[in-house]
Order: C-alpha cells, then structure tokens, then sequence
C-alpha cells in the first residue's frame, strides 16, 4: 500500500491550501479529487474580495493554487475517496482504483448545491435545471428563466439572468427575502424581472428539456405552469460528509464537527472549508482552515 | 506519453494517419474549463500508454475545429483509425471522461 504522512480529501480551496503547507513542511502528501481540481469556485466569473488580490476569475485563482500545491511538492490524483478506515495507528483511504496510508486526514471535501427535491429532478439537470446562473446562464440568452430561492445567491442570480434573459421569475416560499434588501429593490425596478412570493415549485415539465415549471401559491392554494426554459435552484448547500458520517461527529445539518485547530471528534482525523461547521464560507476562511489543519496534521505525521 | 500539441499541418500525421486511438482536445487560451480539464488529460496521459492524446487550439485553427463540429470549448473527439468516433464537450471528471470514452 502506498504510504504518506498526510492525506487530503478534495481540491479545493481548502485542501490545496492544506496541500501547499503540508508539502512545504516535509511531509509526503497526497490529495485526492473526485472532480476537476479547484472546486466550487472554478463557477465563479470573477472573485473580488479575496485579500491581496484584487480580481481574479474562479479558474485562474483554482489555477493558480493547483501550481503552487503540485511545486511545493504534493501528488494530486483525480480519484474519488469512496471509503476510509483506522487500523492501528494509521489511516487507510479507498479510491476505487487503490488504497493508501497515512497518519493525519484532512477532510476538505466541501458542499455541493442543494437540490430541489423535485421529481425528474436529476434527469432534467444540464437540459434546463441548473444550480449556477454564472456558470450556465448564457445558455438562456433571449429566453424565459426561473430562480428558485431567498438568499443572496438567488438575488444574484436572477438579477444576472435578467441582463441577458427575455424574463426572469424569481420564486421565493416566504413572504420576504433573506438575502439584501438593495438587491431585492433592484430586481423590483427591472421590467422583465416578476417576482413571486409564498410560492414553491412543484413539478418540472418537459419530456428531454424543461419547457415550464408548475408552481402553487401557497397563499392561494392556486396551481399554474409557468413556460420557461431554465430553471435555476439556489437553495442553499449540503456538505459532502458522507464518507465520513459514521466515523466522525456531523452537526443537525450534517456539517463536520471541528474545534479551532480543524481537529474532528476523531484523533488525526481533521476538517477544513466548507464542509465543517461554522459561520462563515468564504475562499479565505476555507484557505485559512486548510493552513491551520496543516500545520495541526503536521504535528501528527 | 506526453500530450502533443497539433495544428491543422500535422493533424493528418498525427491523428488521422495514426493506428492507436487519438483523443484530441480542441481547447481555447481564454478558456476555464480547458485549463481545468489539463491536470486531467496530464495524468490520462501518463496512465495509459495505449493512447495518444493531443491538443488543438481552435483560435489558430478555426476551420478544423468547425469541420469537426467543434462549437464550445473544450471539446473532446476519441479518433480510431482516422475516425470521429466519440465526441465530449465540457468539463467532467476523469471517471466520466474514461467511461464515455470506453477506455
Ligand atoms: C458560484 C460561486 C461563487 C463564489 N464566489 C466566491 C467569492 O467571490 N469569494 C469567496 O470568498 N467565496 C466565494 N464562493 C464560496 C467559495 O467558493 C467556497 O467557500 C470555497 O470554495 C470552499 O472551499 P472548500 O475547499 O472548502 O470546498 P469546495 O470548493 O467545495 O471543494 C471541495 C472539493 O472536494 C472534492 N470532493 C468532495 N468529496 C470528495 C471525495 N469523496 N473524494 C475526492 N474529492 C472530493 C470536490 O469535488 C471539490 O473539488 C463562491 C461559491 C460559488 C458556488
């Protein structure tokens, strides 16, 4: 079996930021992506607010950090972790090609978009249903879209499809938003932005590609299609921590638990990004858990 | 084997006159999504000797790209013996991509 000191479980922010400190110190790492390297933030257009760096696109920033971990010396291997166990002192992480050792894990495998929970829901993802109007919304030019959600993710959302789609409706359970209220008196001022509150959707139309959506008023208890083309779902995230669920603590929402050094309920086992519990998940606060749980694992290995 | 970058000038040596099947990226500098997908094709590339894998920037070769039904990028076209034979467009992970491609 393969040896390494640390093992790192996803690419992405947080766990190139783990890889290129790890590295760094010496120890033989290895990271394990299931994806493409650099996660979600691959799906952002431009990135403004990390310190030091003025502007940036998603990819290049990812790019960026991928280099700096693979110079430092880490080994990025596109397999998915499909299992861990202990034994004895050391770790053991299963892809479905190989298994490897090691002594400290860093779990960093992030959150993916909630979905809907609608019927022909998966089927219709990429003809029609998608979870980023960054990434995908050029696809819609001209047409009708929908945005499902009340966060600031939704907002964003409809207001970007609105530059460049013939309609947006934006979809909201509630009676009011979460996410700001500028925003919201934005979308309210755009002519081909409708917005409807205290409405869910309920079923997706269209036999290979969406063509509508139907949608209830909760109010009302009044049922209707809505023709669109794209439907965008901005409902919040899962954290992907199914590897690990019966190894380690996970919170209410199924988030790892982790204390201020990343250190999971289970010794040499840590978390770092957006998979673990905490307030804010942003790119410098999954880099700064990746460098903390670094140094931490490398105390251990 | 190392990832050869082509033009239209050596596509025929190098793709459609070669006997081992040849996965060609059609790529563009300007596009994310291929430069994601490179780390990818790097390790393809090391792990499999039985295939060639080349690149091909559609911005130097435009008409290839079109005669080959290349519209987005990156495009991926699997050629065996001289033939289009399956064709991948966007980004996906290297599981996907070797599954879709039979390899
Ligand atoms: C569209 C969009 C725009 C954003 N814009 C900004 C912004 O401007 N500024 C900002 O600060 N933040 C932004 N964010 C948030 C930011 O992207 C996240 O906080 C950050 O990506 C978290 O990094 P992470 O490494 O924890 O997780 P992720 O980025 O989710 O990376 C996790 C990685 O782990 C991999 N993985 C999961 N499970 C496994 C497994 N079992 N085996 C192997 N690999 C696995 C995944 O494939 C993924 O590559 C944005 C997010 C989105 C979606």
């Amino acid at each position: 079996m393969e040896q390494y000191d640390v093992i790192i479980i996803g690419a992405g922010t947080a766990g190139l930021s783990a890889a290129i400190y790890a590295a760094r110190s010496g120890k033989r790492t290895l990271v394990l992506e299931g994806k493409s390297c650099g996660g979600q933030i691959i799906n952002a257009k431009a990135v403004v607010n990390y310190p030091g760096i003025k502007q940036i696109s998603g990819v290049d920033f990812a790019m960026g950090l991928y280099e700096q971990a693979v110079e430092a010396g880490a080994k990025v291997l596109f397999q998915k972790a499909v299992r861990m166990e202990l034994a004895d002192q050391k770790k053991i992480v299963a892809t479905a090609k190989q298994n490897y050792a090691c002594s400290a894990v860093i779990l960093a495998m992030g959150a993916k978009n909630r979905p809907l929970g609608l019927e022909r829901e998966a089927e219709l993802t990429g003809s029609g249903v998608s979870y980023c109007a960054t990434c995908d919304g050029a696809f819609y030019k001209g047409k009708k879209t929908a945005v499902v959600g009340g966060g600031n993710t939704a907002l964003e959302d409809a207001l970007v499809l609105s530059e460049y789609c013939q309609k947006v409706t934006l979809i909201h359970r509630r009676d009011s938003f979460r996410g700001e209220w500028q925003t919201v008196q934005e979308l309210k001022e755009r002519s081909n932005v409708e917005i409807l509150t205290d409405t869910v959707v309920t079923a997706l139309e269209g036999d290979r590609q969406l063509t509508g959506i139907r949608v209830r008023n909760l109010k009302q208890e009044k049922e209707w299609v809505l023709p669109v083309h794209g439907l965008f779902a901005a409902v919040g995230q899962i954290p992907q921590s199914d590897l690990v669920r019966d190894l380690v603590e996970l919170d209410d929402y199924g988030y790892i638990k982790a204390d201020e050094s990343c250190r999971t309920s289970l010794p040499g086992i840590f978390a770092a990004g957006d998979c673990r519990t905490k307030e804010i998940r942003q790119l410098a606060t999954a880099a700064a858990d990746g460098v903390t749980a670094a140094l931490a694992a490398c105390q251990l290995a | 084997m190392e990832i050869k970058v082509i033009t239209k000038e050596t596509f025929e040596t190098e793709v459609l006159q070669t006997k081992e099947p040849v996965l060609v990226d059609f790529f563009a500098e300007w596009c994310g999504p291929c430069k994601m997908l490179a780390p990818i094709l790097h390790e393809i590339a090391e792990e499999k000797n039985d295939l060639k894998i080349c690149k091909l920037d559609i911005d130097q070769d435009v008409d290839l790209a079109l005669e080959y039904g290349v519209q987005a990028v990156p495009t991926m076209i699997l050629f065996r013996q001289g033939e289009a034979a399956q064709k991948i467009v966007g980004l996906c992970s290297k599981d996907e991509l070797l599954q879709q491609l039979n390899l």
